[in-house]
This record gives structure tokens, sequence and C-alpha cells, in this order.
């Protein structure tokens, strides 16, 4: 088992009033799962992808990775936790438009303080694995949603992440990129990349091999393929 | 890594950087120049003070610019002794101070000596030699100026010491005091032979005045000493052996009889002080002066003086404001420039960056902006404005305050904001 979630609870508020967004969630990941969490807009599932990748705290429960308790870290705790074992594709990407796709997708072996070569040489893996070594220089600003896409991809897994944790993949691209993206999730999948990805496209979930339903702020049984 | 995000920080901001910089450039001079203002106005006012607050101040001249009535008088017998007799009277006063200054040059054979020292130089007129017995000589600025006026100017030295009262006596070799701009010249101890009104004088340096020592003279309120050779006027008792000696000391006692008389400004001791002089001119039978009045630029000093001290709380008022609308200025656009940047600092931090690496940036981005329009005021204000050199040093606690300030606001928003981090707020639930 590589991460748990037991009875994680999670309510924002809002004003004068608390909202519960997650109830009682229990989720399981093992390693080389393909998962959707699918939901309707507002349902709660980038709240739950974000206490995955420990973005958030939870109220309570209890998280486990790989056996060990990470119930509750200190900011620099998951910070850490997140450098070492998350990687993170975020709906609007959050690329640095001020440098250029090369720059973009070095970013976190920066924060690893790995040596120079050693950088160069995974992220060159990353440009070649995503078609992109011809963009590397390329700023951006200068690139189509797709080709963001696969920027943000690549960013995610240049540090090889135990779990690559992606918010709605697909929300804002053209069915050709949709697909290719799909597609290279699919690939990385069969390289044995653990992914969880938010959704409420049917595409999307219909390629993964573990479907989880959130309503409610309650997490179905998984629908497994 | 951390140089490398600054620099891009700068270029994605460079113009607001470049607003905030000059903002706070210009509140700094601003800072610098109304507190010099407000320093210089403090130790102005309190020389002012010490010298003419309370006091009235009137001069006295000879009747004797005529050459006629001057020569009608030089050849009495007595004329010496009627000097030195009314000069005496004049000097030990009860009821009022009597100054004398004149500004005789000296000549020294030294060619040396840069211009600027020269009798002249600074009115544009030429600096001629003087030859006197085959020796070249070159007229060298001087100003005499007896015990009373030593004291009432508080004359002090930045080097060596100044005249005490055996100074005024006369003696073998006559102790001199230098102004600032002499430093690079002569040193204390230095002998100095001089010609003074045609006499060979034997000098020694006994020290050097405070940079920009001042005096009033010749209407002039601030009459700066620096290129200056000083004097002591002094008191011949002895009577003259020859009739050069006896030219010479009359000539001296015609410097010394033009003078000021200061007393305290109310009816009862300038009364006193008139009733005195008349008796003084009765025992020494002489009445060749003529009484000017009281100073009407001192007068006008210390209106000066009344006007600006009852303004300092008025330009500290506009200094306040000026500051405290100042920060608020700089701190709204810096907050601005971090709201602006917290997509940045949140993709750092999702990328597993740590908090204190935030905060070292954030630190770093303010202090550099911060120190750079430093180092322009300080260029601004000690090279271009020549403005004091003490604000600076205040400055420097400003900046520290900044500096702390906008990091406590800036780390503390980050601690206080970044507890969850927020990636896509409308997908936050």
């Amino acid at each position: 088992m590589l991460l748990k979630l037991q009875h994680i609870q999670k309510s924002f508020i809002n004003g004068r009033t608390k909202r519960a967004v997650l109830n009682d969630i229990n989720m399981e990941i093992s390693k080389g799962d393909y998962i959707a969490i699918m939901g309707r807009s507002g349902s709660g599932k980038s709240t739950l992808l974000n206490i995955l990748g420990t973005l958030i705290p939870y109220d309570k429960g209890t998280m486990i990775y790989n056996n060990q308790k990470v119930t509750q870290l200190s900011f620099d705790q998951r910070s850490e936790f997140r450098k070492r074992h998350i990687g993170f594709v975020t709906q609007q990407f959050h690329l640095l438009h001020d440098r250029n796709v090369y720059e973009n997708i070095k970013l976190p072996l920066n924060f690893m303080k790995l040596e120079k070569d050693k950088i160069k040489k995974e992220v060159n893996k990353v440009l070649e694995m995503l078609d992109l070594e011809s963009f590397q220089k390329v700023s951006i600003s200068k690139l189509s949603g797709g080709e963001q896409q696969r920027v943000a991809i690549g960013r995610a897994i240049v540090k090889k992440p135990d779990i690559l944790l992606v918010d709605e993949p697909t929300g804002s691209l053209d069915e050709e990129s949709e697909k290719s993206i799909l597609d290279i999730f699919d690939m990385l999948h069969s390289q044995g990349t653990t992914i969880v990805i938010v959704t409420h496209n049917t595409a999307v979930s219909e390629r993964c091999d573990k479907n989880y339903f959130l309503k409610g702020g309650k997490l179905s049984a998984p629908i497994i393929y | 890594m951390l140089i490398k995000e600054l620099i891009l920080f700068y270029k994605r901001n460079l113009n607001i950087c470049l607003f905030v910089y000059i903002q706070i450039t210009i509140f700094m001079v601003l800072i610098g120049t109304f507190y010099s203002f407000i320093y210089d106005l403090d130790f102005e006012n309190s020389d002012m003070k010490k010298m003419y607050e309370d006091n009235a101040i009137y001069q006295m001249i000879d009747n004797y610019v005529d050459g006629n009535e001057f020569n009608k008088f030089v050849v009495q017998k007595d004329s010496l002794s009627k000097l030195k007799n009314f000069y005496n009277g004049l000097e030990n006063a009860e009821s009022f101070h009597y100054i004398t200054i004149a500004n005789q040059h000296l000549l020294i054979t030294d060619q040396s000596i840069p211009d600027k020292f020269a009798y002249g130089y600074a009115n544009g007129m030429e600096v001629p030699s003087v030859n006197v017995d085959n020796k070249v000589y070159k007229p060298i600025k001087s100003l005499q100026i007896n015990l009373n006026g030593a004291k009432f100017f508080n004359l002090k030295a930045a080097e060596g010491k100044v005249w005490n009262e055996e100074d005024f006596v006369i003696q073998n070799t006559m102790p001199i005091i230098l102004g600032d701009s002499y430093h690079d010249i002569y040193k204390v101890g230095d002998k100095l032979h001089i010609k003074y009104l045609e006499k060979d004088i034997n000098c020694i340096v006994i020290g050097f005045l405070e940079k920009n020592s001042k005096i009033f003279y010749q209407n002039n309120l601030e009459f700066y000493l620096d290129d200056y050779i000083l004097m002591p006027m002094w008191n011949y008792i002895m009577q003259p052996q020859s009739e050069f000696e006896a030219r010479y000391q009359m000539m001296n006692y015609f410097n010394m009889i033009n003078g000021y008389l200061v007393t305290k400004n109310n009816k009862n001791d300038i009364n006193r002080m008139m009733q005195e002089l008349e008796s003084i001119s009765k025992d020494a039978s002489f009445d060749g002066y003529t009484f000017i009045g009281y100073n009407p630029h001192v007068k006008k000093y210390q209106d000066i003086s009344v006007i600006l001290q009852e303004n300092k709380n008025l330009i500290k008022i506009i200094l306040t404001m000026s500051c405290i609308l100042n920060i608020i200025l700089i701190l709204f656009i810096s907050y601005l420039q971090y709201k602006n940047e917290r997509y940045y600092y949140n993709v750092f931090l999702i990328q597993g960056a740590k908090k204190s690496f935030i905060i070292t940036l954030k630190f770093l981005e303010i202090m550099l902006i911060v120190l750079a329009a430093f180092l322009t005021q300080l260029y601004i204000l000690n090279h271009l404005l020549k403005i004091g050199e003490f604000a600076t040093y205040i400055k420097a606690g400003y900046i520290g305050v900044f500096v702390i300030l906008s990091y406590v606001i800036f780390g503390t928003n980050l601690l206080l904001n970044n507890k969850e981090l927020k990636i896509d707020k409308e997908e936050e639930v």
C-alpha cells in the first residue's frame, strides 16, 4: 500500500458558516494504480486531491504513506514530502511564464539540489519522452494549451514522483490535445507511475483502472476495471 | 538558484521595482534634507542665540577716513596715547563688551601657498606679488581680533589650542591660529616669518580652527574663517622707541578702535553703555569716532531666528506627514507587488520549496531595492547636494526599519495566508 486515507474530514469556513466538504473519506492507493476520482463541480474532488498532495491540511483522520503515518505535518515537512514523493499537474498548469520550457521542467530539480549534469540529463529525458525537445527554448506564453499541459506533466514527472496527481487534465483542451495528453498518462502508467486523476470527463476515467465517485462529501467504493 | 530567481523577479517586475526604488530614494533624500535642515537650524539657532539673543550690537568707526583729518590728528604729540587710552577704556568697559576685528593682510615669502589664501583672491582680483627690500612676498588673507572677540564668537580649535589672555600681551613670537584649510600646508608648532604693516614678525602656529568656523564681520553674519590666518590684536603697553614703531602702533590702534560694542538689549544697559562710552572718550580726550547704532543686520538675523524657530514645528509636521505618506505608498506598492508574486511563490511551494526560501527571496527582493535607494541617496546628499554627514547615519536607521518592516509584513503575510496553498481558488470546494 502506497498511500492510505482513513476517515478524513475537511470543512471550510465561509464567513460565519462552516461547510463540510469531505466527510469520512477512506481510500487506498497502491503502487502502479491508475485512479480516477469523479464528481460534479464543487463536489470536493480538488480538495481531496490537494489533501493527497499535502497542499492543504485536513481536519480529522489519518493519512498513511508507505505504512508510516503522515497525519499532521508542519508546513515545511509537507513541502519536503511533496518534493520527494508527489508530482502535481494542476488544472491551470501553473507554469512560469517568464522562462522557457526547459527551465519550467527543471524547476522541481532545483529544489532537490541535484548536480547540473544530472538535472540536464533528467530534463532531456522528459523532453524526449513528451516530444518537447524542439520546444525547450520556447517561452511558455508561445505554447498552445496542449503543449503547456505537456510541459506541466513534464515538470511533475521529472523528479520521478511516487504518485502523480492530476487535476482536470482535459478541462481546457480540444479533442486532439485531450487524446494526446491521455496517451501520455497511459504511457506513464505503463511505465509503472502511480496516477490519480480528478475529472468529470468519462473519457478520462474510462482509461483508468479504478474509479471513485465523490458525492455529498462521501467517496464511493472503487469500481475496478 | 536564489540569485537566478532574484534576477527573474526584477525582470518581470522591472517597472514596479523602478517605481519603488525611485519612491524610496526620494523618501530618503527628503528625510536627509529635512533632517539636515532641522539639524542645521538647531545648530545655527543655538549659535545665534548665544551671540545675538538679548544682545544689542553697536558699531563704531573712527572719523579719520579723510586724509587731511588723519594727518592733522597723527601730528599731534599725544595722538598715540589718546588712541591707546581710548582703546584700553573700550576693552575694559564694564557696561559692554568691545569687539574689534581687522582684516589687514600679511605678507609671506612662501610663494607655494595656494592662491585661494591670497588677499583679494575671493573677489576675483589678481594676486600680485609684493616686492619689499628685494624680497618677493605673497599677500595673505588675515584677520586680527581682540580677546573679547575671540571669546564672543566662541572660536574653537580642532587641533592645538585657541588663545588665552597671555597671548594678547606683546611678546617675541606671535601665536597665530589658522583656518581649517591650512591643514595641508602647516602644522601646529610651525614657525612663520611674516611682514605685517611693514613690520617683521615671528609667528608660531598654536592651533587650527574647527571647519566652518565663522564670525559676524563686515555685515556678513557668516564670515567663514577657513582660509584665514588669525592674529591676536596685541596691546602695545610700551611706548614706541622709533618713528617706525610709532607709526606701526598708530596703524594698529586705528584698526583697533573700529569695532563693535555689545551690551544687553534693554534701555538701562544701553543707556549705561552710552554713558560709559562718553566717559571713556572724555578720559582719553578722544572724540574722533562715530557711533553707527543698533546694527540692522543683527536685528534682521534675530527676526529670522524667531520666524525659523516658530516654523520649525510646521516643518516637522510636514516632514512627518510626508514620511507617513511615503511609508504607506511604499508598503501599498510592495503589497500589490507581493500579491502579483504570490502565483510564483505558490508554484515554488507546490514544487517543494520551503517557506524559508520564499521569505529569503522576498527579503532580498526588497532589501536590494532599499539598498540601491540608500546608496543613491548617499550619493545625492553627499556628492550632489553636499548636505551634512550626520544625517546619513540617521537614515541608516530608517533603512533598517524599512527592511525589517517589509520583512515582518511580508513574512507574516506569507505565514498567515499559506497555511493552505490555494492553487485553484475557484476549485477550492
